[in-house]
């Protein structure tokens, strides 16, 4: 990347300066029509009752909505996801989660300047149990 | 696959995901970047085709190992970098091979392939051993 004409800072200056922000706050339940719907979706069995270990997925907010990414680059791809679980999920848990910006690294390509952007995100019971913990990676290129 | 000592050490799969798949599970997860089901918006990224999401296939994958040791075990971790594009009615393979064990736990690689062999997710699979240990 390149100082911007007016001398302010730069797309990337601006991702790292961003690191550390933090979503808004959200809480989800492990719905049965929703596991069903996330089941069928994957092409699993959508009577079945076992959580899938991927459905937090489903609680994250993708693209995430951090305004320092978005003026980086024209578009999103997804670089990478890990799962990490501590407690698998049941129907019926409430988990609260916040999307955390926790890094960034520019690279050059063969398409070109990207970077690439970690989140975390930690799945917490009402108790405070850790559930699961996510770790995102997404390009802006 | 019920007897722990005749278990394979390799599983592979298809899965192609339609546009009505795609749409399903931006319904269900909520990514709605239209990328996966706008066609146009597809293609002005330069992209030849609407794009399978990597969670999509991620959880192909989470799927595959979860059945694969259903009733034995769960997966603790399960760790993707994405590589390559797949995009819709295009098959893709989702594989898992155990690379390890270490007591109850096990560890396998995962990934998933275009039809022309090229992997476009790499990763690994953690699986702790509950019942019936092998």
């Amino acid at each position: 990347m390149t100082d911007t004409p007016d001398g302010g800072t730069t797309p990337l200056e601006a991702l790292q300066a961003a690191v550390g922000w933090t979503g808004p706050e959200r809480v989800d339940v492990v719905e049965r029509r929703h596991l069903r719907d996330y089941r069928r979706a994957i092409g699993a069995d959508e009577d079945g009752t076992e959580v899938p270990v991927t459905l937090t997925a489903c609680f994250l907010t993708e693209p995430p909505t951090m305004p320092e990414a978005l003026a980086y680059g024209l578009g999103w791809i997804n670089g990478g996801d890990r799962f990490e679980v501590h407690r698998p999920l049941r129907l019926g848990d409430e988990v609260t989660s916040q999307l955390t910006f926790t890094g960034v690294e520019e690279k050059s390509g063969r398409s070109g300047t990207l970077a690439l952007l970690t989140f975390v995100t930690e799945f917490r019971l009402p108790d405070g149990t850790l559930a699961v913990r996510h770790v995102g990676t997404r390009v802006r290129r | 696959m019920s007897a722990p000592d005749q278990q394979p050490d390799e599983l592979v799969r298809t899965e192609t995901a339609s546009l009505r798949t795609l749409v399903q599970y931006a319904g269900a997860s909520g990514d709605f970047y239209e990328m996966h089901y706008d066609i146009p918006f597809a293609r002005e990224r330069g992209h030849r085709e609407l794009a399978v999401h990597g969670l999509l296939k991620t959880a192909w994958l989470g799927r595959l190992v979860e059945e694969w040791f259903a009733g034995r075990g769960r997966i603790t971790v399960l760790d993707v970098s994405y590589r390559g594009m797949d995009f819709r009615d295009e098959p893709v393979s989702c594989g898992a091979r155990v690379t390890g064990r270490d007591g109850d736990r096990v560890v396998l690689e995962v990934w998933t392939a275009g039809a022309d062999g090229t992997r476009t997710t790499i990763g690994t699979a953690e699986v702790a051993l509950t019942e019936g240990r092998s």
